[in-house]
């Protein structure tokens, strides 16, 4: 009888552990608000875009310089692969593709995870994976993100959307609130200004 | 030891209820949740609301309603727009489902966001909006997509269906609404 007991209260106790471990996660994600902004930016509208090279998911290094005189650029940095306001952001602005090609613009999404982690996450936003580039900031650790002072002391970037135009120029900066996803009409309206 | 035993069972069922404390399940009352959003004069007539609203959901005069929560950002609510625009299309002509209403709710999207939505699917269903998740908080916080089934209980609604995720096909939750009327 005993015996039952304890068995009994291990099963309750699995169920309760398994059952918590996803409510859990997701109230921890609530409650875990981080400083909205924690870092202090280098650069400002008007100034010239600080250049990187960075290796993409796909194998190729990848240099902002590159698009000048090609391509209007988005610069979508992210904290963290597979975290939640990250994870959508990105296959938002894949399902808007139109929107950024029509105003004759990539994206470059950008975060401090390695490659493999980035693989891993962006395959899994969608059938064929995303348009744009993934590149990745990881070492050495957040270069590029230091350079434009958006890297948060925990080592991961703001949550920041920078606009550069087909000269190199900066022409548009949100360093969000980490909690929360920019707005994307505000990116296009940005974009329709370089027109 | 007994009942040290009891003890630590009532408290671990009372720890695993509470984990579901939030959230709105078949049975549930729904609550009364404000509707804003840009609705042609079609998709008011649909609902039977008057005026430029905001609106209530108990303003929305039908025996049943069908919530969609779903956001622009996610792969899954937009690999599933078309099969929800078929599933609207065979809901509006099936004479048993006369008395039932279809709605979006799109969590965390702005105007601009639903507008490049609807636009994108050709979504023809009214969608309401709610950029600062507050409706989303007050409900549960719902993954998405998530279809809630509601039914007019006096001035109230009632959860008759709460399914999360992307359904099956658009025939089988039309069945699926259908067995619940």
């Amino acid at each position: 009888m005993f015996k039952n007991i304890l068995c009994t209260l291990g099963i309750l106790l699995l169920t309760c552990t398994s059952v918590q471990a996803k409510v859990a996660e997701e109230q921890i994600y609530k409650q875990e608000d981080l400083k909205p902004i924690d870092s202090v930016l280098k650069v400002k509208v008007g100034d010239k875009a600080p250049d990187f090279t960075l290796p993409a998911v796909s194998g190729a290094m990848v240099s902002l310089s590159s698009y000048r005189e090609k391509k209007n650029v988005v610069l979508s940095f992210v904290p963290a692969a597979f975290t939640p306001i990250c994870s959508d952001q990105w296959p938002g602005y894949n399902l808007a593709r139109e929107l950024f090609e029509m105003n004759d613009a990539v994206i470059l999404g950008i975060t401090t995870d390695n490659i493999p982690s980035l693989h891993a996450w962006t395959t899994q936003m969608g059938e064929g994976g995303l348009w744009f580039p993934v590149l990745s900031d990881f070492y050495p650790h957040g270069a590029a993100a230091m350079e434009y002072g958006i890297l948060r002391p925990e080592g991961t970037t703001e949550r920041a959307v920078f606009i550069i135009d087909k000269q190199g120029t900066l022409r548009y900066i949100d360093v969000h609130n980490i909690n929360k996803r920019p707005n994307l009409g505000s990116i296009i309206k940005a974009l329709e200004k370089l027109k | 030891m007994r009942k040290t035993i009891f003890i630590l069972t009532i408290l671990l069922l009372a720890v695993s209820s509470n984990t579901y404390a939030g959230s709105i399940n078949a049975g549930d009352m729904f609550p009364n949740i404000p509707l804003a959003g840009k609705l042609t004069d079609a998709q008011k007539n649909y609902l039977d609301l008057k005026g430029a609203g905001p609106w209530m959901l108990q303003d929305v005069n039908s025996g049943y309603i069908i919530i969609e929560v779903y956001s622009m950002y996610c792969p899954h609510c937009q690999k599933e727009a078309p099969t929800v625009n078929s599933f609207c299309k065979m809901l509006n002509e099936s004479k048993e489902c006369a008395d039932v209403r279809f709605l979006g709710l799109a969590a965390g999207n702005t105007e601009f966001e639903i507008d490049f939505f609807t636009e994108k699917f050709g979504v023809k269903f009214p969608i309401f909006s709610d950029p600062e998740l507050e409706i989303h908080d007050k409900i549960g916080q719902p993954g998405t997509p998530h279809f809630y089934m509601l039914k007019k209980d006096g001035s109230e609604f009632k959860v008759l269906l709460s399914h999360e995720g992307p359904f099956e096909s658009a025939d089988k939750f039309l069945k699926t609404i259908q067995d619940k009327l």
